[in-house]
Protein backbone atom coordinates (compact mmCIF):
# COMPACT_ATOMS: atom_id res chain seq x y z
CA UNK A 1 0.00 0.00 0.00
CA UNK A 2 1.37 3.35 -1.05
CA UNK A 3 1.11 6.39 1.10
CA UNK A 4 -0.25 9.62 -0.26
CA UNK A 5 3.17 11.13 -0.85
CA UNK A 6 4.29 8.23 -3.03
CA UNK A 7 0.95 8.25 -4.81
CA UNK A 8 1.19 11.92 -5.74
CA UNK A 9 4.81 11.67 -6.89
CA UNK A 10 3.86 8.85 -9.17
CA UNK A 11 0.52 10.22 -10.32
CA UNK A 12 2.04 13.53 -11.40
CA UNK A 13 4.53 11.71 -13.62
CA UNK A 14 1.81 9.52 -15.08
CA UNK A 15 -0.40 12.48 -15.86
CA UNK A 16 2.43 14.46 -17.41
CA UNK A 17 3.23 11.50 -19.64
CA UNK A 18 -0.41 11.11 -20.52
CA UNK A 19 -0.80 14.78 -21.49
CA UNK A 20 2.33 14.77 -23.56
CA UNK A 21 0.98 11.81 -25.52
CA UNK A 22 -2.28 13.57 -26.48
CA UNK A 23 -2.52 14.96 -30.02
CA UNK A 24 -2.99 18.75 -30.20
CA UNK A 25 -3.09 19.45 -33.93
CA UNK A 26 -6.79 20.03 -34.43
CA UNK A 27 -9.40 22.06 -32.64
CA UNK A 28 -11.05 18.91 -31.40
CA UNK A 29 -7.71 17.56 -30.17
CA UNK A 30 -7.09 20.78 -28.31
CA UNK A 31 -10.56 20.71 -26.83
CA UNK A 32 -10.02 17.17 -25.53
CA UNK A 33 -6.55 18.07 -24.28
CA UNK A 34 -7.80 21.12 -22.37
CA UNK A 35 -10.67 19.13 -20.99
CA UNK A 36 -8.23 16.59 -19.51
CA UNK A 37 -6.26 19.42 -18.00
CA UNK A 38 -9.41 20.88 -16.45
CA UNK A 39 -10.25 17.49 -14.98
CA UNK A 40 -6.78 17.14 -13.49
CA UNK A 41 -6.81 20.70 -12.16
CA UNK A 42 -10.10 20.02 -10.43
CA UNK A 43 -8.80 16.82 -8.86
CA UNK A 44 -5.53 18.33 -7.73
CA UNK A 45 -7.19 21.46 -6.39
CA UNK A 46 -9.24 19.26 -4.12
CA UNK A 47 -6.08 17.37 -3.04
CA UNK A 48 -4.40 20.69 -2.34
CA UNK A 49 -7.29 21.84 -0.20
CA UNK A 50 -7.23 18.65 1.88
CA UNK A 51 -3.49 18.83 2.44
CA UNK A 52 -3.69 22.55 3.20
CA UNK A 53 -6.36 22.01 5.86
CA UNK A 54 -4.33 19.22 7.39
CA UNK A 55 -1.17 21.36 7.43
CA UNK A 56 -3.06 24.18 9.14
CA UNK A 57 -4.37 21.84 11.82
CA UNK A 58 -0.97 20.24 12.30
CA UNK A 59 0.72 23.64 12.64
CA UNK A 60 -1.84 24.66 15.23
CA UNK A 61 -1.16 21.48 17.20
CA UNK A 62 2.63 22.03 17.08
CA UNK A 63 2.57 25.74 17.83
CA UNK A 64 4.70 26.93 20.70
CA UNK A 65 2.76 29.33 22.90
CA UNK A 66 4.25 32.79 23.13
CA UNK A 67 5.63 33.79 26.49
CA UNK A 68 4.88 37.43 27.05
CA UNK A 69 7.83 39.34 28.38
CA UNK A 70 7.36 42.56 30.25
CA UNK A 71 10.31 44.89 29.89
CA UNK A 72 8.53 47.88 31.44
CA UNK A 73 9.67 47.23 34.99
CA UNK A 74 13.34 46.72 34.16
CA UNK A 75 13.38 49.61 31.66
CA UNK A 76 11.94 51.90 34.30
CA UNK A 77 14.60 50.72 36.75
CA UNK A 78 17.34 51.49 34.23
CA UNK A 79 15.85 54.92 33.50
CA UNK A 80 15.91 55.84 37.19
CA UNK A 81 19.45 54.55 37.65
CA UNK A 82 20.70 56.42 34.56
CA UNK A 83 19.34 59.58 36.17
CA UNK A 84 21.39 58.70 39.24
CA UNK A 85 24.45 58.02 37.09
CA UNK A 86 24.17 61.56 35.75
CA UNK A 87 23.51 63.24 39.10
CA UNK A 88 26.19 61.37 41.04
CA UNK A 89 28.93 61.45 38.37
CA UNK A 90 32.08 62.70 40.14
CA UNK A 91 33.82 63.65 36.88
CA UNK A 92 31.62 66.40 35.54
CA UNK A 93 30.04 69.56 36.91
CA UNK A 94 26.57 71.03 37.24
CA UNK A 95 27.06 72.49 33.80
CA UNK A 96 27.02 69.03 32.21
CA UNK A 97 24.44 67.68 34.67
CA UNK A 98 22.04 70.47 33.68
CA UNK A 99 22.50 69.43 30.05
CA UNK A 100 23.96 72.77 28.95
CA UNK A 101 26.71 71.02 27.00
CA UNK A 102 24.13 69.29 24.82
CA UNK A 103 22.20 72.55 24.27
CA UNK A 104 25.38 74.45 23.40
CA UNK A 105 26.46 71.78 20.94
CA UNK A 106 23.09 71.99 19.23
CA UNK A 107 23.21 75.77 19.20
CA UNK A 108 26.69 75.79 17.68
CA UNK A 109 25.23 73.66 14.87
CA UNK A 110 22.31 76.05 14.36
CA UNK A 111 22.82 76.20 10.60
CA UNK A 112 21.39 72.70 10.24
CA UNK A 113 18.18 73.62 12.00
CA UNK A 114 15.27 75.69 10.86
CA UNK A 115 14.21 78.92 12.51
CA UNK A 116 11.54 77.31 14.69
CA UNK A 117 14.07 74.87 16.11
CA UNK A 118 16.36 77.75 17.10
CA UNK A 119 13.49 79.32 18.99
CA UNK A 120 12.80 76.00 20.71
CA UNK A 121 16.48 75.77 21.62
CA UNK A 122 16.45 79.24 23.16
CA UNK A 123 13.30 78.30 25.07
CA UNK A 124 15.04 75.18 26.38
CA UNK A 125 17.88 77.35 27.71
CA UNK A 126 15.45 79.69 29.42
CA UNK A 127 13.51 76.73 30.89
CA UNK A 128 16.67 75.26 32.38
CA UNK A 129 17.46 78.56 34.06
CA UNK A 130 13.91 78.62 35.40
CA UNK A 131 14.42 75.16 36.95
CA UNK A 132 17.17 76.66 39.06
CA UNK A 133 14.92 79.56 40.03
CA UNK A 134 16.49 82.06 37.59
CA UNK A 135 14.01 84.13 35.67
CA UNK A 136 15.80 85.55 32.63
CA UNK A 137 14.81 89.00 31.44
CA UNK A 138 15.76 91.26 28.54
CA UNK A 139 18.35 93.01 30.73
CA UNK A 140 20.27 89.72 30.98
CA UNK A 141 20.84 89.77 27.22
CA UNK A 142 23.10 92.76 26.70
CA UNK A 143 26.06 90.93 25.27
CA UNK A 144 25.87 93.19 22.29
CA UNK A 145 23.36 95.50 20.76
CA UNK A 146 21.93 92.90 18.38
CA UNK A 147 21.57 90.15 20.97
CA UNK A 148 19.71 92.57 23.18
CA UNK A 149 17.37 93.60 20.38
CA UNK A 150 16.55 90.06 19.38
CA UNK A 151 16.12 88.67 22.88
CA UNK A 152 14.02 91.62 23.96
CA UNK A 153 11.49 90.76 21.24
CA UNK A 154 11.92 87.01 21.87
CA UNK A 155 11.02 87.34 25.53
CA UNK A 156 8.07 89.55 24.64
CA UNK A 157 6.81 86.88 22.26
CA UNK A 158 7.33 84.29 25.02
CA UNK A 159 5.23 86.46 27.35
CA UNK A 160 2.67 86.81 24.56
CA UNK A 161 3.14 90.56 24.42
CA UNK A 162 4.36 90.43 20.82
CA UNK A 163 3.83 88.01 17.94
CA UNK A 164 6.00 85.54 16.10
CA UNK A 165 5.83 87.85 13.09
CA UNK A 166 7.47 90.62 15.14
CA UNK A 167 10.30 88.21 15.94
CA UNK A 168 10.69 87.17 12.29
CA UNK A 169 10.90 90.81 11.21
CA UNK A 170 13.48 91.59 13.91
CA UNK A 171 15.58 88.62 12.87
CA UNK A 172 15.47 89.70 9.23
CA UNK A 173 16.66 93.18 10.16
CA UNK A 174 19.48 91.96 12.37
CA UNK A 175 20.74 89.06 10.30
CA UNK A 176 22.05 91.01 7.30
CA UNK A 177 24.04 93.30 9.56
CA UNK A 178 25.15 90.58 11.92
CA UNK A 179 24.95 87.09 10.37
CA UNK A 180 26.57 85.65 13.50
CA UNK A 181 23.65 86.69 15.70
CA UNK A 182 22.91 83.15 16.82
CA UNK A 183 26.53 82.51 17.84
CA UNK A 184 26.36 85.74 19.82
CA UNK A 185 23.20 84.60 21.59
CA UNK A 186 25.08 81.39 22.36
CA UNK A 187 27.91 83.31 24.03
CA UNK A 188 25.46 85.43 25.95
CA UNK A 189 24.02 82.21 27.37
CA UNK A 190 27.54 80.99 28.18
CA UNK A 191 28.17 84.14 30.15
CA UNK A 192 24.86 83.79 31.98
CA UNK A 193 25.63 80.17 32.81
CA UNK A 194 29.02 81.16 34.20
CA UNK A 195 27.48 84.00 36.19
CA UNK A 196 24.83 81.74 37.73
CA UNK A 197 26.98 78.65 38.26
CA UNK A 198 26.50 78.73 42.03
CA UNK A 199 22.73 78.62 41.60
CA UNK A 200 23.03 75.66 39.25
CA UNK A 201 25.31 73.95 41.78
CA UNK A 202 22.66 74.48 44.46
CA UNK A 203 19.90 73.23 42.22
CA UNK A 204 21.81 70.08 41.29
CA UNK A 205 22.74 69.52 44.95
CA UNK A 206 19.07 69.81 45.85
CA UNK A 207 17.79 67.31 43.28
CA UNK A 208 20.70 64.99 44.06
CA UNK A 209 19.69 65.06 47.73
CA UNK A 210 16.07 64.33 46.73
CA UNK A 211 17.20 61.48 44.50
CA UNK A 212 19.33 59.91 47.24
CA UNK A 213 16.43 60.17 49.67
CA UNK A 214 13.92 58.69 47.25
CA UNK A 215 16.00 55.86 45.87
CA UNK A 216 18.50 55.11 48.69
CA UNK A 217 21.44 55.32 46.31
CA UNK A 218 24.10 57.53 47.82
CA UNK A 219 27.18 56.92 45.74
CA UNK A 220 28.14 56.79 42.09
CA UNK A 221 29.71 53.36 42.49
CA UNK A 222 26.67 51.85 44.15
CA UNK A 223 24.54 53.33 41.36
CA UNK A 224 26.74 51.66 38.75
CA UNK A 225 26.52 48.35 40.64
CA UNK A 226 22.74 48.56 40.65
CA UNK A 227 22.77 49.48 36.95
CA UNK A 228 24.86 46.41 36.27
CA UNK A 229 22.27 44.22 38.01
CA UNK A 230 19.47 45.87 36.04
CA UNK A 231 21.30 45.35 32.73
CA UNK A 232 21.88 41.70 33.63
CA UNK A 233 18.22 41.34 34.53
CA UNK A 234 17.26 42.83 31.16
CA UNK A 235 19.68 40.52 29.37
CA UNK A 236 18.13 37.53 31.09
CA UNK A 237 14.66 38.67 29.96
CA UNK A 238 16.03 39.12 26.47
CA UNK A 239 17.41 35.60 26.48
CA UNK A 240 15.70 33.63 23.74
CA UNK A 241 13.11 31.09 24.73
CA UNK A 242 11.60 28.55 22.36
CA UNK A 243 8.80 30.85 21.24
CA UNK A 244 11.40 33.54 20.42
CA UNK A 245 13.36 31.00 18.38
CA UNK A 246 10.23 29.98 16.47
CA UNK A 247 9.30 33.60 15.83
CA UNK A 248 12.79 34.43 14.57
CA UNK A 249 12.73 31.38 12.31
CA UNK A 250 9.37 32.44 10.87
CA UNK A 251 10.69 35.98 10.33
CA UNK A 252 13.72 34.55 8.52
CA UNK A 253 16.19 35.99 11.02
CA UNK A 254 17.95 32.70 10.56
CA UNK A 255 17.48 29.70 8.26
CA UNK A 256 15.92 26.85 10.22
CA UNK A 257 16.89 24.31 7.57
CA UNK A 258 20.53 24.93 8.57
CA UNK A 259 19.60 23.63 12.03
CA UNK A 260 18.47 20.20 10.80
CA UNK A 261 20.74 17.30 11.69
CA UNK A 262 21.45 16.61 8.03
CA UNK A 263 22.68 20.16 7.41
CA UNK A 264 26.36 20.65 6.58
CA UNK A 265 26.22 24.10 8.16
CA UNK A 266 25.12 22.59 11.46
CA UNK A 267 27.91 20.04 11.37
CA UNK A 268 30.49 22.73 10.63
CA UNK A 269 29.15 24.95 13.46
CA UNK A 270 29.73 22.19 16.00
CA UNK A 271 33.13 21.27 14.63
CA UNK A 272 34.18 24.95 14.69
CA UNK A 273 34.10 24.95 18.47
CA UNK A 274 34.02 21.35 19.66
CA UNK A 275 36.54 18.59 19.10
CA UNK A 276 35.34 15.21 17.82
CA UNK A 277 35.68 13.67 21.28
CA UNK A 278 32.92 15.82 22.68
CA UNK A 279 29.66 13.93 23.07
CA UNK A 280 27.06 16.42 21.86
CA UNK A 281 24.29 14.12 23.03
CA UNK A 282 25.40 14.34 26.64
CA UNK A 283 22.94 16.86 28.10
CA UNK A 284 25.00 17.83 31.12
CA UNK A 285 28.07 18.35 29.02
CA UNK A 286 26.19 20.43 26.44
CA UNK A 287 24.73 22.56 29.24
CA UNK A 288 28.24 23.55 30.33
CA UNK A 289 29.39 24.05 26.74
CA UNK A 290 26.41 26.23 25.86
CA UNK A 291 26.96 28.34 28.94
CA UNK A 292 30.57 28.91 27.81
CA UNK A 293 29.47 29.67 24.26
CA UNK A 294 26.96 32.23 25.52
CA UNK A 295 29.73 33.97 27.44
CA UNK A 296 31.92 33.86 24.33
CA UNK A 297 29.13 35.39 22.28
CA UNK A 298 28.79 38.13 24.88
CA UNK A 299 32.52 38.83 24.68
CA UNK A 300 32.34 38.97 20.88
CA UNK A 301 29.49 41.49 21.12
CA UNK A 302 31.60 43.61 23.43
CA UNK A 303 34.55 43.37 21.03
CA UNK A 304 32.31 44.42 18.16
CA UNK A 305 31.06 47.42 20.17
CA UNK A 306 34.62 48.34 21.10
CA UNK A 307 35.67 48.30 17.44
CA UNK A 308 32.86 50.71 16.59
CA UNK A 309 34.22 53.35 19.01
CA UNK A 310 37.90 52.55 18.72
CA UNK A 311 38.68 55.71 16.67
CA UNK A 312 37.66 57.80 19.70
CA UNK A 313 39.91 55.82 22.04
CA UNK A 314 42.78 56.04 19.56
CA UNK A 315 42.34 59.80 19.29
CA UNK A 316 42.58 60.13 23.08
CA UNK A 317 45.63 57.90 23.17
CA UNK A 318 47.37 59.94 20.47
CA UNK A 319 46.70 63.22 22.27
CA UNK A 320 47.78 62.19 25.75
CA UNK A 321 50.35 59.44 25.16
CA UNK A 322 53.35 61.76 25.46
CA UNK A 323 52.31 63.37 28.71
CA UNK A 324 50.77 60.42 30.56
CA UNK A 325 53.85 59.92 32.74
CA UNK A 326 54.26 63.56 33.70
CA UNK A 327 52.61 65.59 36.38
CA UNK A 328 50.43 67.89 34.36
CA UNK A 329 48.46 70.91 35.20
CA UNK A 330 46.89 73.48 32.93
CA UNK A 331 45.44 75.75 35.60
CA UNK A 332 47.62 78.65 34.43
CA UNK A 333 46.27 78.36 30.86
CA UNK A 334 42.73 78.31 32.22
CA UNK A 335 43.37 81.37 34.36
CA UNK A 336 44.93 83.22 31.45
CA UNK A 337 41.92 82.56 29.20
CA UNK A 338 39.52 83.53 31.95
CA UNK A 339 41.30 86.83 32.40
CA UNK A 340 41.24 87.48 28.62
CA UNK A 341 37.51 86.81 28.61
CA UNK A 342 37.04 89.17 31.52
CA UNK A 343 39.04 91.91 29.78
CA UNK A 344 37.19 91.59 26.47
CA UNK A 345 33.78 91.41 28.15
CA UNK A 346 34.61 94.59 30.06
CA UNK A 347 35.45 96.38 26.76
CA UNK A 348 32.27 95.05 25.22
CA UNK A 349 30.18 96.18 28.17
CA UNK A 350 31.51 99.77 27.76
CA UNK A 351 30.62 99.82 24.07
CA UNK A 352 27.17 98.32 24.70
CA UNK A 353 26.42 100.95 27.33
CA UNK A 354 27.21 103.72 24.80
CA UNK A 355 25.01 102.10 22.14
CA UNK A 356 22.12 101.50 24.48
CA UNK A 357 22.33 105.12 25.62
CA UNK A 358 21.60 106.20 22.05
CA UNK A 359 25.02 106.54 20.42
CA UNK A 360 24.34 105.95 16.72
CA UNK A 361 27.97 105.56 15.66
CA UNK A 362 28.05 102.61 13.21
CA UNK A 363 31.66 101.86 14.14
CA UNK A 364 30.62 101.13 17.70
CA UNK A 365 28.21 98.44 16.51
CA UNK A 366 30.86 96.88 14.26
CA UNK A 367 33.36 96.98 17.11
CA UNK A 368 30.87 95.14 19.35
CA UNK A 369 30.52 92.42 16.69
CA UNK A 370 34.30 92.08 16.40
CA UNK A 371 34.81 91.76 20.13
CA UNK A 372 32.00 89.19 20.31
CA UNK A 373 33.79 87.15 17.63
CA UNK A 374 36.98 87.23 19.71
CA UNK A 375 35.03 86.16 22.78
CA UNK A 376 33.50 83.24 20.90
CA UNK A 377 37.00 81.96 20.19
CA UNK A 378 38.07 82.55 23.78
CA UNK A 379 35.12 80.59 25.14
CA UNK A 380 35.93 77.71 22.79
CA UNK A 381 39.52 77.74 24.01
CA UNK A 382 38.28 77.81 27.59
CA UNK A 383 36.06 74.79 26.91
CA UNK A 384 39.05 72.89 25.45
CA UNK A 385 41.26 73.73 28.40
CA UNK A 386 38.53 72.85 30.88
CA UNK A 387 38.07 69.41 29.36
CA UNK A 388 41.82 68.99 29.32
CA UNK A 389 41.95 69.87 33.01
CA UNK A 390 39.44 67.09 33.75
CA UNK A 391 41.51 64.64 31.72
CA UNK A 392 44.71 65.69 33.46
CA UNK A 393 43.09 65.20 36.85
CA UNK A 394 42.78 61.46 36.13
CA UNK A 395 45.53 60.93 33.56
CA UNK A 396 48.00 58.21 34.47
CA UNK A 397 49.90 55.50 32.57
CA UNK A 398 47.56 52.81 33.93
CA UNK A 399 44.34 54.32 32.67
CA UNK A 400 41.95 51.77 31.25
CA UNK A 401 39.71 51.99 28.21
CA UNK A 402 36.81 52.00 30.66
CA UNK A 403 38.19 55.20 32.28
CA UNK A 404 38.33 56.91 28.88
CA UNK A 405 34.80 55.75 28.02
CA UNK A 406 33.56 57.35 31.26
CA UNK A 407 35.38 60.56 30.44
CA UNK A 408 33.70 61.07 27.08
CA UNK A 409 30.35 59.95 28.47
CA UNK A 410 30.67 62.67 31.11
CA UNK A 411 31.44 65.44 28.62
CA UNK A 412 28.92 65.21 25.82
CA UNK A 413 30.15 68.31 23.98
CA UNK A 414 33.69 66.92 23.68
CA UNK A 415 32.49 63.52 22.76
CA UNK A 416 30.63 65.05 19.81
CA UNK A 417 33.55 67.27 18.79
CA UNK A 418 35.85 64.24 18.88
CA UNK A 419 33.35 62.24 16.83
CA UNK A 420 33.27 65.01 14.22
CA UNK A 421 37.03 64.94 14.05
CA UNK A 422 37.80 61.20 14.08
CA UNK A 423 34.99 60.05 11.80
CA UNK A 424 35.42 63.12 9.60
CA UNK A 425 31.72 63.92 9.64
CA UNK A 426 30.08 67.31 9.71
CA UNK A 427 26.53 66.24 9.17
CA UNK A 428 24.70 66.86 12.46
CA UNK A 429 22.46 63.78 12.17
CA UNK A 430 25.48 61.58 11.48
CA UNK A 431 27.21 62.94 14.58
CA UNK A 432 24.15 62.19 16.71
CA UNK A 433 23.92 58.68 15.25
CA UNK A 434 27.57 58.01 16.07
CA UNK A 435 27.12 59.57 19.51
CA UNK A 436 24.24 57.20 20.25
CA UNK A 437 26.34 54.23 19.15
CA UNK A 438 29.05 55.41 21.52
CA UNK A 439 26.64 55.88 24.43
CA UNK A 440 25.06 52.47 23.97
CA UNK A 441 28.45 50.82 24.29
CA UNK A 442 30.05 53.07 26.88
CA UNK A 443 27.05 53.08 29.22
CA UNK A 444 26.87 49.29 29.45
CA UNK A 445 28.10 48.43 32.94
CA UNK A 446 28.33 44.73 32.09
CA UNK A 447 31.28 45.27 29.74
CA UNK A 448 34.12 43.06 30.94
CA UNK A 449 37.05 43.33 28.57
CA UNK A 450 37.40 47.13 28.51
CA UNK A 451 37.49 47.31 32.30
CA UNK A 452 40.94 45.80 32.45
CA UNK A 453 42.26 47.00 29.09
CA UNK A 454 45.10 49.53 29.48
CA UNK A 455 44.51 52.38 27.05
CA UNK A 456 48.18 53.23 26.48
CA UNK A 457 49.28 49.71 25.61
CA UNK A 458 48.90 47.68 22.48
CA UNK A 459 46.03 45.30 23.12
CA UNK A 460 45.21 42.11 21.29
CA UNK A 461 41.61 41.43 22.22
CA UNK A 462 41.14 38.46 19.88
CA UNK A 463 44.07 36.79 21.62
CA UNK A 464 42.71 37.62 25.07
CA UNK A 465 39.33 36.10 24.17
CA UNK A 466 40.69 33.05 22.34
CA UNK A 467 43.10 32.16 25.14
CA UNK A 468 40.38 32.29 27.73
CA UNK A 469 38.17 29.83 25.90
CA UNK A 470 41.01 27.56 24.87
CA UNK A 471 41.45 27.00 28.59
CA UNK A 472 37.87 25.73 28.55
CA UNK A 473 38.68 23.40 25.65
CA UNK A 474 36.77 25.31 23.01
CA UNK A 475 38.38 25.23 19.58
CA UNK A 476 38.86 28.89 18.90
CA UNK A 477 41.90 30.81 17.76
CA UNK A 478 42.89 34.42 17.62
CA UNK A 479 42.73 34.18 13.82
CA UNK A 480 39.04 33.24 14.00
CA UNK A 481 38.17 36.47 15.81
CA UNK A 482 38.48 39.05 13.04
CA UNK A 483 36.04 41.93 12.53
CA UNK A 484 34.76 40.35 9.30
CA UNK A 485 34.20 36.99 10.96
CA UNK A 486 32.36 38.12 14.08
CA UNK A 487 28.86 37.71 12.63
CA UNK A 488 29.64 34.23 11.34
CA UNK A 489 31.02 33.21 14.74
CA UNK A 490 27.98 34.58 16.55
CA UNK A 491 25.63 32.79 14.13
CA UNK A 492 27.39 29.48 14.75
CA UNK A 493 27.20 29.98 18.50
CA UNK A 494 23.51 30.86 18.16
CA UNK A 495 22.91 27.65 16.24
CA UNK A 496 24.49 25.46 18.91
CA UNK A 497 22.80 27.19 21.84
CA UNK A 498 19.42 27.23 20.08
CA UNK A 499 19.60 23.56 19.09
CA UNK A 500 20.47 22.78 22.69
CA UNK A 501 17.46 24.74 23.95
CA UNK A 502 15.20 23.02 21.42
CA UNK A 503 16.52 19.58 22.38
CA UNK A 504 15.68 20.30 25.99
CA UNK A 505 12.16 21.41 25.20
CA UNK A 506 8.89 19.82 24.10
CA UNK A 507 9.52 20.53 20.46
CA UNK A 508 12.17 19.55 17.92
CA UNK A 509 14.10 21.26 15.13
CA UNK A 510 12.02 19.30 12.59
CA UNK A 511 8.78 20.53 14.13
CA UNK A 512 9.99 24.14 14.03
CA UNK A 513 11.08 23.62 10.40
CA UNK A 514 7.55 22.38 9.70
CA UNK A 515 5.95 25.37 11.46
CA UNK A 516 8.08 27.77 9.40
CA UNK A 517 7.25 26.08 6.10
CA UNK A 518 3.59 25.64 6.98
CA UNK A 519 3.53 29.35 7.72
CA UNK A 520 4.96 30.11 4.28
CA UNK A 521 2.25 27.99 2.68
CA UNK A 522 -0.50 29.65 4.70
CA UNK A 523 0.75 33.12 3.75
CA UNK A 524 0.93 32.11 0.10
CA UNK A 525 -2.61 30.74 0.08
CA UNK A 526 -3.87 33.91 1.80
CA UNK A 527 -2.33 36.02 -0.94
CA UNK A 528 -3.98 34.03 -3.75
CA UNK B 1 -1.73 3.92 -13.95
CA UNK B 2 -1.15 2.07 -10.70
CA UNK B 3 -3.84 -0.23 -9.54
CA UNK B 4 -2.35 -0.56 -6.11
CA UNK B 5 -4.31 0.68 -3.15
CA UNK B 6 -3.47 4.12 -1.77
CA UNK B 7 -3.88 5.10 1.83
CA UNK B 8 -4.93 8.76 1.83
CA UNK B 9 -4.34 9.11 5.57
CA UNK B 10 -2.11 12.19 5.80
CA UNK B 11 -1.08 11.35 9.36
CA UNK B 12 1.10 8.63 7.86
CA UNK B 13 3.33 11.23 6.25
CA UNK B 14 6.36 12.73 7.93
CA UNK B 15 6.39 16.50 8.47
CA UNK B 16 8.84 16.88 5.61
CA UNK B 17 6.66 14.78 3.29
CA UNK B 18 3.60 16.86 4.15
CA UNK B 19 5.30 20.07 3.08
CA UNK B 20 6.80 18.46 0.03
CA UNK B 21 3.54 16.90 -1.14
CA UNK B 22 1.75 20.23 -0.84
CA UNK B 23 4.45 21.97 -2.85
CA UNK B 24 4.38 19.21 -5.48
CA UNK B 25 0.59 19.46 -5.82
CA UNK B 26 0.73 23.24 -5.99
CA UNK B 27 3.47 23.21 -8.62
CA UNK B 28 1.60 20.62 -10.67
CA UNK B 29 -1.57 22.73 -10.67
CA UNK B 30 0.46 25.65 -11.99
CA UNK B 31 2.07 23.38 -14.56
CA UNK B 32 -1.37 22.24 -15.76
CA UNK B 33 -2.68 25.82 -16.03
CA UNK B 34 0.40 26.86 -17.98
CA UNK B 35 0.01 23.83 -20.27
CA UNK B 36 -3.47 24.74 -21.52
CA UNK B 37 -3.60 25.58 -25.19
CA UNK B 38 -5.49 28.57 -26.50
CA UNK B 39 -7.91 27.68 -29.23
CA UNK B 40 -7.09 29.54 -32.48
CA UNK B 41 -9.85 31.10 -34.53
CA UNK B 42 -10.00 29.26 -37.86
CA UNK B 43 -9.51 25.94 -39.62
CA UNK B 44 -8.32 22.53 -38.56
CA UNK B 45 -10.29 19.40 -39.17
CA UNK B 46 -13.55 18.99 -37.37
Amino acid sequence: MHNFFDFISNDIEVKKTFLSSLPTKTKTNIKKYNSSIDEFVKKYTSYRESVFNYIKAKKKALNVPEVKKDFNKVNKKIEILEKGRNLLNPLNTSYEKMGFDDLLYRMSNYYVFNFESIDNLINEFIDKFALAGINLEAKDFKYNYYVHRYMDVFLSVRAELKTQDDLNVTFEEIYWVNPDIISHIEINFRKLIKKNMRKFDSYIAKIRKEYIKEYYISSYNSCIEKLKSAYLEKEKLNDEDISDIVEKAINKEFDISQYLESSKFRKSAYSSFLSENVDINDKENMKVICSLLSKLSFNLEEYEGYLSILPIIDSFKKEYEDIKDKKNNNSSELKSIQSSIKKEEASLAKINTKILRGNKDKNLKMESINITKKLKELYRKYDDEFFKSRVLSILNPNMTVSDVLELFLSFDYFKKLTIQKVYEINDYNEVIKQSNIYDEFAKNPTNLIVKGLPVFEKNNIPRIIANKYKLNNLLITEEDITPDNLDALKNKIALITRVNKINNSNTTVEKIWFIVNANKIIEKMKAE
Amino acid sequence: MLNEKVDFDLSLLSLEELIEVFNDIDSFIQYLIDSKIEVEKEDGNA
